[in-house]
């Protein structure tokens, strides 16, 4: 008697507890997809009329046939690719050294890890651009000491904008891989070392694959942030070397072609979905057995 | 299978005192328990035997070889850990075999040596199971047939046990047992359960305070406690304080009681006098024989009937008897006698 009502009451507060959010991305999400692919479906005629009333799949042609535009996305899933890599090859150390602390020790790394992001993108990427310059501190120290005898250019290359990207993105990593390597129960590694493992054969056998939804978790996210990240690029980057987030401001904004960035945006939000929910079925086929 | 021997073994962590002094030999084949209250020290010294803590003072000594420098993974000990401790990511075959691989055990022998360990565990036919696939007291047997693969030259357990519920964890300290004897390997075992310690153990290490308290087999450690906090932590005790008038005892509150002499040399420094509830002899009525009481509580526990009498001294007695029948019960308030072989009441300093 009691009950039933008591439960309906429960369900109907959970409704109103995801309401506001789904009201939210409905419109802002879901119906700015919609109207994105409405507007990609368009004609366009460049200089005088501009946005046509058209229905056409021109744009979509456009990108696809052009090796120009192909060879923007190929860099930029690159771009995304190194930047992920890096993050994980400087993240893991880092991480496993913030899983290990306790108390007041870790709550500073912590907060240094985090710190990065307290800094606007912009502000943050004009201290990497004073840095990577050729006349720039990284270059200066380099040759003061002797190491090199002409600066190498980072300014408007590949190179500067991956250093960047990795400094800004590394703290997404750290966390993910932080909360998985501090669901490992410590006897773990008693144990391994206790059956006659060292340090090596722990690592690749017991930590790495037990932080593995960490590492999967933490690549998705700093890969999908780094595909589409556009200040550092747009700075350190330059026009020289446009990636697909620079492209679509560029059509958008510049040109105005609002119909082909729309779809530049669209091809680039199919490519994401499908290489990230291939790389999650494997990892997760992996950790099926794990979990 | 080793003896082991630990000489004045001390662990300080900060300013703290974790183990101070211990001195220990465990003959071939032992099975010695580590009993004692929570942070005594139990699990620090058996990290120590293990490698993962490093003594700060002292040795440690397998089969009359200094180990005490060795790194964990070079001494050949198997650990079980309260919390199971396997690898989540592997089958249990893959579990069993990552000791073996990690020891370089030729690949040919590996298959053979799983099997017979899990055998040994009786648990063949669970090889591609999952660790949570399996129940907590399968999963600890998992741990064992790991650790017993690498035929060790001891076995380190601490607190096995005490993740699971309390039929399981009573038929596990028995298979452990078995086991151990059938593989005769020398053997720590942890716990804070002094029956568990009681039933598994050839002897039993009485810990408190990073000291220890008292070694000896399970029967005499309960029978012959040796200090105070031994006959108050190991079963229930009586501890009546007081001080010896000659040969005779006389409590703060001015009661004689029966007792054995002393088997230390008595200063005339407060002595307690300890007596198991189960050795005392409860009379009804106010008669001759034994010290006159009155029955202030009566408590049935299981098969016992538990009485508290409070002498004519004011000192209060802990008496246990089985209930046989409803006609012996004594009535709260009820005028009794009590009285005891004098062997069963120590004195202790
Ligand atoms: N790594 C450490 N750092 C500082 N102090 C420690 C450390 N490990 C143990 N101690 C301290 O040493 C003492 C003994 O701890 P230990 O874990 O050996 O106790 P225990 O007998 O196993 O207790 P329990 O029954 O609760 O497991 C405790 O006071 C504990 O706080
Ligand atoms: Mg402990």
């Amino acid at each position: 008697m009691t009950a039933a009502p008591r439960r309906e009451r429960r369900d109907w507060t959970q409704v109103l507890l995801v309401l506001p959010n789904t009201v939210w991305l409905l419109l802002f999400m879901v119906g700015a997809l919609f109207f994105l692919f409405l507007m990609s479906l368009r004609g366009y005629e460049p200089g005088g009329r501009g946005m046509l009333d058209t229905w056409e799949l021109s744009n979509y042609w456009a990108f696809i046939s052009d090796p120009f535009y192909l060879k923007i996305l190929g860099r930029s899933l690159l771009m995304a690719l190194w930047v992920t890599i890096g993050c994980l090859i400087l993240g893991f150390p880092l991480a496993y050294a913030l899983s290990r602390l306790r108390g007041m020790k870790r709550a500073l790394l912590y907060f240094a890890v985090l710190v990065p992001l307290l800094t606007s993108a912009v502000i943050r990427t004009f201290g990497w651009m004073i840095l990577l310059s050729n006349k720039g501190f990284v270059n200066q120290t380099l040759m003061s000491i002797g190491l090199i005898d002409s600066p190498i250019p980072m300014m408007y290359r590949m190179t500067g904008i991956i250093i960047a990207l990795i400094q800004v993105l590394l703290p997404f990593m750290v966390l993910a891989l932080d909360a998985a390597l501090l669901n490992i129960d410590r006897q773990i590694y008693d144990a391994a070392r206790n059956l006659g493992a060292g340090r090596v054969r722990i690592f690749f056998r017991v930590t790495l694959p037990l932080a593995l939804p960490g590492i999967v978790s933490g690549s998705i996210l700093v890969f999908t942030l780094a595909i589409s990240a556009f200040v550092t690029p747009a700075l350190v980057g330059g026009p020289r070397i446009p990636v697909m987030a620079t492209l679509i401001y560029q059509q958008g904004i510049a040109l105005l072609n609002w119909p082909l960035g729309a779809a530049i945006s669209l091809v680039m939000l199919v490519v994401l979905v499908v290489i990230l929910s291939a790389l999650m079925s494997i990892a997760s086929r992996a950790m099926r057995r794990a979990s | 299978m080793s003896t082991l021997k630990l000489q004045s073994l001390g662990k300080v962590f900060g300013n703290t005192a974790a183990v101070e002094k211990i001195d220990l030999e465990v003959g071939e084949g032992e099975m010695v328990a580590f009993l004692g209250p929570s942070g005594c020290g139990k699990t620090t010294t058996l990290r120590m035997v293990a490698g993962f803590v490093e003594p700060s003072s002292g040795s440690i000594l397998v089969g009359g070889k200094d180990i005490t420098r060795l790194p964990p993974n070079r001494r050949n000990m198997g650990m079980v850990f309260q919390s199971y401790a396997l690898f989540p990511h592997m089958n249990v075959s893959e579990n069993v075999a990552f000791g073996l691989k990690a020891r370089h055990v030729p690949k040919g022998e590996i298959a053979g040596r799983i099997t017979a360990a899990l055998e040994l565990v009786g648990l063949s036919g669970y090889e591609a199971r999952y660790p949570k696939e399996l129940s907590g007291g399968q999963q600890q047997r998992v741990a064992l047939a790991r650790v017993l693969a690498l035929r060790p030259q001891l076995l380190l357990f601490d607190e096995p046990l005490s993740n699971l519920d309390a039929k399981l964890r009573v038929q596990m300290r028995h298979e452990i047992r078995t086991l151990q004897q059938e593989v005769g390997i020398t053997s720590l075992f942890v716990t804070h359960d002094q029956e568990e310690a009681m039933t598994i153990a050839d002897r039993i290490v009485v810990m408190n305070k990073g000291r220890i308290e008292q070694v000896g087999p399970p029967a005499e450690i309960y029978d012959n406690p040796r200090t105070r906090f031994v006959a108050d932590f190991i079963g229930a005790a009586n501890l009546v304080e007081g001080r010896l008038e000659g040969d005779v005892f006389q409590s703060a509150r001015g009661a004689r009681l029966d007792c054995a002499p002393p088997d230390f040399a008595p200063t005339g420094a407060p002595v307690v006098l300890s007596i198991r509830p189960e050795k005392i002899e409860i009379l009804p009525g106010a008669g001759e024989g034994g010290t006159p009481g009155t029955v202030m509580r009566a408590t049935k526990l299981g098969g016992l009937i538990e009485y508290v009498v409070e002498l004519a001294s004011g000192d209060t007695i802990l008496v246990q008897k089985q209930d046989r029948s409803p006609a012996d019960h004594l009535r709260v308030g009820e005028p009794v006698r009590v009285s005891w072989n004098t062997n069963d009441a120590r004195l202790l300093p």
